[in-house]
């Protein structure tokens, strides 16, 4: 299988495929070499899978130096340390010091109850058996069942439609507050309109339906409660935020609310597809947990 | 006209209404809003935030590096604010959730080997390919395992290698399909109008010799191409451009854009435009057709900034070391007084068909990266970077009549972890260690964070972000305003810039919000356009900035120019100086010199004084927040905090050293606008 593979490798690689060219310009770089010992690390790493059985510690005690053993490769050294890659004695003896105490503790069986060991290995068993699990089966009933099941995961929380005029705190909030306050008293007696106050606001300032926890992130805990106590429909404030002093005038509060099934089918549908997911995983664990005799004290 | 009239109506008519129960009691009344509008809609435009450049369990690297579970689902539930896991680390079970949702988001897969991870992953897609020893290897690789990156990652420097050898038992083209289609049916699911804006979209990343020529593709809608064009069928951006133009045609609803990125990491490849070649017509076509489809270059992300380089092109600023991990060429040091071989434009002599790698320091071998070994490949370009890149294609319009390096500018992560947005420094709700990385399980080890020679380790940032100045939260709003160039970017902050240029008055920051909004727009223009003549003669720039929850520290005008003997220049302009930077303690606590309330929002006029309406230029706007710990900074406080780190007892460690082994642990976050663009006798 493995001679397999690497007449594979080997044909595949060198197949010019883009003309006589492409194969000319893979011998004349130092791409050949790379390929080498791609194909060398690849053919030690095949190896190493397809030897089933596990290193027997303490017995094996030779150690292969992989002509390749490079630091860790990420993509942002994937290809340049691919290709121009030389490691260096000193990653090499690095790599060589690591690979003997790892040896060294597997033959002193050091593993055997360390906890981080069993985590990583009772980890990669979760992916596999993540991945083992295809796309499950459900019927409209399926989904309308979880739906009323979970309906509270599904509320929509409370929000406001405001706009709000700003002050800038440039010169002091108190001076900011002060200008805000007469801004106001000139709204409400009718002698400016909303268009012609407030300072330069960056971003817009019209906002429809903004989930309260927004409203929270953006503009700060004073300003929705302020924003929450008032008045409908008029101007009102001055209330604060990080970035200064606002006059609100909120239009409308959302009240929470359950929406249809109709209007989140796409988020419901995908939690019970989750659900199932999991479910499957639970009973591929079952029958892997069935091979095992759990005698409890 | 008589839609305005209705809404002026409808206005009155609910003023009227809500005048008349004003108790809340009552029923409440919504301001009108037209159909299609949503809102918080404004002529006026609004800052959207979100990512658009996001990796999942998908991607093959993704995948090496251990995130074997976040998928496309996973990266938007992350988007709007759920919390998400991550591999575990030795410590334990690891969560990342965002601090505040973000407004858009885009899954850009790889599109190299999607299908072969899919069979690798899937046993019932072919159960030979599944146990295949490369498979199996791929599998059950540590994160990071360095035989899956050969194996895996060589054969994107060739276009030739192709796929996999175990598609021989399967069929891995139809297995990618059906991936895009999974990505494309819940990236649709995801898209809420208004609420939430979900782009498809997907990476071609072309490595030749290890020069990263990643782009990003965002489709504008639902349609898109059955499969996404990888590498492997379009070795060449022209030909990647020739075939989505084939599969995705607007007269059948399908549009598209591509964005750049990791210029910095391309060798000289990726933005070069070659001025030898621009007496061929076949080639000058090629470039204009590339230029119109890619309007946005990704200029800040995890693996640095692009920005501009110190040293680089005659570059005297200090502040383009930001988040940089390309090391600095040493003939270059503008410190070290050599700088004369930098400077452009040098000789251009084509390096295996591939533009000139010997335009940094002539004789000397520049490092790929941050403290790594001499790399043959590893050359450094003017215009890897974003000014070296505008200079470079100001100069080729005065030949071509068009800039091949027009680009509007923003962030975005490149997060492998599925966790898109993921830039808060001191990470989400309940971090303890501060960011937690991006690359799977390979970044869960603190003390190898601190590693140079690895790149997941001190020399990646948590990446940018990616600001949209639309009318409203919708694909189409948004895409529009990626199309015209109305963005910015930003180092990971949600900090608002706007930049506009015209024929403005004096004394524009002093009027109220709502008319300097108008006047902005309908006497100037927003980032991203041309500058008009003025009646003056001389335009007016607008400069508005509104803090995250950093104040602001200083706000700049980059200007950048080619003279008439085609030498490149750039001078930094400061329009505003809020504070001297704040102090930073070991516990990332800040001592501000200047209360910060004073400082949340500015409004900054300017006119160039050097102005010269014979000479062409480009501006853009930076601004930078008060300094504030980056990523480093918080794992260093928390292990001290935890008492795993003494610095008494360590004094090497990259965390307590203050030599050359020291990590940079303050920053200043920033955010650059798009530039605007202004050429003598343009409208």
């Amino acid at each position: 299988m493995v001679i397999a593979t690497l007449v594979r490798a080997g044909v595949a690689m060198s197949t010019p495929d883009r003309g006589p060219t492409a194969w000319v310009k893979l011998r004349a770089g130092p791409e050949l070499l790379m390929i080498a010992l791609g194909v060398l690390a690849f053919a030690v790493d095949a190896l190493r899978v397809q030897s089933s059985l596990p290193p027997v510690p303490g017995e094996d005690r030779r150690i292969e130096v992989p002509a390749a053993e490079a630091p860790r490769q990420t993509p942002l050294a994937l290809a340049d340390d691919a290709v121009g890659q030389r490691g260096g004695e000193a990653e090499t003896a690095r790599w060589i010091r690591a690979e003997v105490l790892y040896r060294e503790a597997l033959r002193l069986g050091l593993d055997e109850g360390d906890v981080i060991v069993r985590r990583r290995l009772v980890q990669k068993m979760e992916y596999l058996l993540e991945g083992m699990s295809a796309v499950p089966e459900f019927s409209p009933a399926e989904v309308e069942r979880y739906f009323h099941t979970h309906a509270e995961r599904y509320r929509q929380t409370q929000a406001y439609t405001f706009t709000h005029r700003f002050f800038s705190s440039e010169r002091g909030i108190d001076a900011a507050t002060a200008r805000a306050r007469e801004a106001l008293s000139q709204l409400r007696d009718g002698t400016a309109l909303a268009e012609t106050l407030g300072d330069p606001y960056t971003d817009g300032n019209r906002h429809g339906q903004m989930p309260a926890a927004r409203v929270l992130q953006r503009f700060g805990d004073a300003f929705l409660q302020g924003l929450d106590r008032a008045p409908a429909g008029e101007w009102s404030g001055p209330l604060r935020s990080r970035h200064g002093v606002h006059l609100v005038r909120r239009e409308r509060t959302h009240p929470s609310r359950l929406p249809s099934l109709d209007e989140v089918r796409a988020t419901v549908v995908r939690d019970l597809v989750d659900e199932l997911r999991r479910r499957q995983v639970e009973q591929r664990y079952g029958e892997i947990e069935a091979r095992y005799e759990i005698a409890r004290r | 006209m008589t839609s305005v009239a209705i809404r002026v109506f409808a206005v009155a008519l609910s003023s009227v209404l809500l005048a008349a129960c004003s108790s809340s009691e009552l029923p409440q009344i919504a301001p009108p809003v037209a159909p299609g509008e949503c809102g918080d809609h404004t002529p006026y435009r609004n800052a959207y935030f979100g990512d658009l450049h996001v990796h999942t369990a998908y991607s093959f690297d993704a995948y090496l590096f251990g995130n074997h579970v976040n998928d496309p689902q996973i990266a938007y539930d992350f988007a709007k604010g759920e919390r998400i896991r991550l591999n575990d680390s030795a410590r334990g079970e690891r969560y990342v959730q965002l601090q505040h949702p973000l407004d858009f988001a885009a899954v850009t897969d790889h599109s190299e080997y999607v299908g072969e991870v899919r069979m690798c992953t899937d046993p019932e897609q072919s159960p030979l390919a599944y146990h295949d020893p490369l498979c199996l290897q791929f599998r059950t690789a540590q994160p990071g395992d360095s035989v899956g990156f050969l194996v895996w990652g060589l054969r994107l420097t060739r276009p030739y290698y192709g796929r996999h050898l175990f598609c021989v038992y399967g069929d891995c083209p139809a297995a990618a399909q059906s991936v895009w289609e999974q990505t494309v049916r819940v990236t649709n699911a995801e898209n809420a109008p208004c609420r939430f804006t979900a782009f498809n979209g997907y990476e071609y990343s072309p490595s030749s010799d290890g020069s990263r020529m990643h782009r990003n593709i965002i489709f504008r809608g639902n349609e898109v191409p059955q499969a996404p064009v990888s590498y492997f069928d379009a070795p060449e951006p022209i030909e990647l451009f020739r075939r989505l133009n084939d599969v995705c045609r607007p007269e059948d609803g399908c549009e598209y854009l591509s964005i750049p990125h990791n210029s910095n990491l391309s060798h000289g490849r990726l933005l070069w435009a070659d001025p030898e070649r621009f007496s061929d017509p076949q080639y000058v076509a090629d470039l204009r057709e590339i230029s119109r489809l890619n309007p946005v270059l990704e200029m800040m992300q995890i693996k640095g900034a692009s920005e501009c380089k110190l040293g680089l092109g005659g570059s005297t600023d200090e502040e383009c070391e930001f988040e940089q991990v390309r090391a600095k060429p040493l003939c270059c040091d503008a410190a070290n007084g050599i700088t004369e071989h930098c400077v452009d434009p040098l000789p251009s002599v084509p390096f295996r068909g591939e533009p000139n790698c010997h335009e940094v320091c002539p004789g000397d071998r520049p490092r790929a990266f941050q403290n790594e070994p001499d790399n043959s490949q590893g050359c450094l370009a003017s215009h890897d970077f974003l000014r070296g890149a505008f200079l470079k294609g100001m100069a080729a319009q005065k030949t071509l009549g068009f800039n091949p390096n027009r680009y509007a500018l923003i962030g975005s992560t490149d997060n492998h972890n599925a966790a898109s947005g993921d830039t808060e420094e001191a990470g989400g709700p309940g971090a303890v260690l501060g960011w937690e990385g991006a690359h799977g399980g390979q970044d869960d080890d603190p003390e190898e964070r601190f590693d140079v020679l690895t790149n997941i380790g001190r020399i990646t940032n948590p990446g940018g972000l990616a600001g949209i100045w639309a009318e409203q939260n919708t694909r189409e709003s948004l895409y529009a305003a990626l199309m015209r160039g109305e963005v910015f970017a930003t180092s990971g902050t949600r900090l608002r810039l706007r930049l506009f240029a015209g024929d403005y008055p004096s004394g524009l920051c002093n009027e109220p919000d709502e008319r300097l909004k108008r006047i902005a727009y309908e006497q100037g223009v927003p980032m991203g356009g041309d500058i008009p003549l003025t009646a003056a003669g001389i335009p007016r720039f607008l400069v508005q900035v509104l803090a995250d929850r950093h104040p602001l520290q200083r706000t700049q005008i980059v200007k950048l120019w080619v003279d008439a003997q085609g030498q490149g220049h750039e001078r930094i302009f400061e329009l505003g100086r809020y504070a001297e930077p704040a102090a930073v303690d070991e516990q990332c606590g800040v001592r501000f010199s200047v209360p910060p309330e004073s400082r949340m929002s500015a409004c900054h006029e300017w006119q160039d004084p050097d102005f010269d309406p014979a000479q062409a230029a480009s501006y853009y706007a930076r601004v930078f927040e008060d300094r504030s710990c980056r990523w480093t900074g918080h794992l260093c406080a928390a292990l001290q905090r935890s008492g795993e780190l003494h610095c008494a007892d360590q004094p090497q460690h990259p965390c307590c050293t203050s030599g050359e082994d020291a990590v940079i642990k303050v920053q200043q976050e920033r955010a650059w606008s798009s530039p605007l663009w202004y050429a003598p006798g343009s409208p």
